[in-house]
C-alpha cells in the first residue's frame, strides 16, 4: 500500500469488524514500548458549521488513567445543540515516545452497541517524542435524517482504537449523555 | 469561506485532496489553518509533531497536515511528501534574521523526488507586523523566479487576521485542476 492509499480518512460501511481490542500479553517487546509511551491529551467535540466560529461544546484533557486501563470509559455531558450542527468537529490529541510506520485509528459510533458510524484513518509516520493531533471534520446527516437526541442519550458512545499496524496501542470509549435529558 | 467552501468547489470526480504545509517554527502555519477553519487561532503553542486536519463531505476528503517546524523535527519532514497533492510554505515575514535558512529549506523541498512536480503556495505571513518584508522581497530572497518545474504563486497574508489566506486557498485550487 503506498502512503497515497494510507492517507484516507475513509468511512467504512457500518458493521466491518474493527480490530479486537484484546491485548495480548505475549506479544512482543515493541508495542509493550509504544503502549508505555502512548498518551492521549484531549479529546474534543465542537460545532464547525461554516460561517461562524467553531464552538467547542465538550473537551476533556484528563487521560492519565489510559496508560494503566486501556479500556477506560468516560463520560462526555454534550449540549443537544451539538446534533443540531451542520458540521461536527472531533479532535484527539495524542502523544508517542516511539517512533510509529504505521499508525491509525479506528473511530466507531455505537448506538446501543450498534455501529451506526465507521472512520478510520491511517497517519502512518509519528515522530518519536511527538505531540500529535487529529481533527476530523464530518458532515451532519441533516435535518429529518437524526437520531433523536433522546433516543441517542446514554445510548451511544464513540469508541477510539489506536493502533500501530494491527497492533492495538490502546482503545479510549466515551459515552455520550445529553445535558438537556439528564 | 474556508476549508469547507474549498471542498464544495471540488470536482465531482476529484476524491481526495492531500495539502502538505511547511515552513519554520514560528512561521504561523497552525495559526493559518486554524483561521482557515474558523477557529481560534489565539490558543496555538509550537506543533511538536503534526496537526492532521481532515475534512470529509460528500464522501469527498481533504486532508491538510501541518507539520512542526522546528530544527529537530525538520528531518522528519520526508515522511509525509509522498501523495502531496499541493504544497503551503508558510514564511514569517518579519524574520529577516531567518530568511536565509527560510530558503534554504525551501530549496531542499523543490528538490525532492517525491514533491517533483506538486505545485507550491508562499505565504508571505505577518503582514500585519511593521516590519514585515514585503512579498516581493521574500520572492527574490527565496528566489522564486528560478523555479521552472511547477507552479508557484506567493501570497502575502496575515494568519492573525486572516487576510490573505483565501485567495491562497483559491490559486491552490486552480493550481491541482
Amino acid at each position: 500500500m503506498t502512503l497515497l492509499e494510507a492517507t484516507k480518512a475513509v468511512q467504512v460501511p457500518a458493521g466491518t469488524p474493527a480490530p479486537e481490542t484484546a491485548i495480548d500479553p505475549t506479544e512482543g517487546s515493541k508495542i509493550d514500548q509504544i503502549r508505555a509511551g502512548f498518551r492521549i491529551n484531549s479529546m474534543q467535540m465542537a460545532d464547525a458549521t461554516p460561517g461562524r466560529p467553531v464552538e467547542v461544546m465538550w473537551v476533556d484533557d484528563k487521560w492519565d488513567s489510559f496508560i494503566v486501563d486501556p479500556s477506560f470509559r468516560k463520560t462526555a455531558v454534550i449540549t443537544r445543540r451539538l446534533f443540531d450542527a451542520a458540521f461536527v468537529h472531533r479532535e484527539t490529541t495524542f502523544s508517542s515516545k516511539e517512533e510509529m510506520h504505521n499508525f491509525r485509528i479506528h473511530q466507531r459510533l455505537l448506538l446501543m452497541g450498534q455501529e451506526v458510524e465507521h472512520w478510520y484513518f491511517e497517519f502512518g509516520f509519528v515522530i518519536p517524542n511527538s505531540t500529535n493531533t487529529w481533527q476530523n471534520v464530518i458532515e451532519a446527516a441533516g435535518p429529518g435524517k437524526m437520531i433523536p437526541p433522546e433516543v441517542l442519550h446514554g445510548n451511544l458512545c464513540v469508541e477510539t482504537l489506536f493502533c500501530e499496524g494491527e497492533e492495538i496501542i490502546g482503545k479510549a470509549t466515551v459515552d455520550i449523555l445529553i445535558e438537556e435529558l439528564q | 469561506m474556508g476549508l469547507l467552501d474549498i471542498i464544495r468547489k471540488l470536482k465531482k470526480s476529484d476524491k481526495e485532496l492531500r495539502i502538505l504545509m511547511l515552513g519554520l517554527d514560528n512561521s504561523g502555519k497552525t495559526t493559518a489553518l486554524k483561521q482557515l477553519s474558523d477557529e481560534d487561532p489565539s490558543s496555538v503553542c509550537p506543533t511538536q509533531g503534526f496537526m492532521l486536519k481532515s475534512i470529509v463531505h460528500n464522501s469527498f476528503n481533504l486532508n491538510v497536515w501541518d507539520i512542526g517546524g522546528q530544527k529537530t523535527i525538520r528531518p522528519y519532514w520526508r515522511n509525509y511528501y509522498e501523495g502531496t497533492d499541493a504544497l503551503i510554505y508558510v514564511v514569517d515575514s518579519a524574520d529577516r534574521r531567518r530568511m536565509e535558512e527560510c530558503g534554504l529549506e525551501l530549496s531542499l523541498l523543490l528538490e525532492e523526488e517525491k514533491l517533483a512536480g506538486v505545485p507550491v503556495l508562499v505565504f508571505a505571513n505577518k503582514q500585519d507586523l511593521l516590519n514585515a518584508l514585503p512579498a516581493q522581497d521574500i520572492a527574490d530572497s527565496l528566489e522564486l523566479n528560478g523555479i521552472r518545474d511547477r507552479q508557484w504563486q506567493i501570497q502575502p497574508c496575515s494568519a492573525k487576521t486572516g487576510e490573505g489566506l483565501q485567495k491562497g486557498l483559491t490559486w491552490i485550487l486552480k493550481s491541482i485542476r
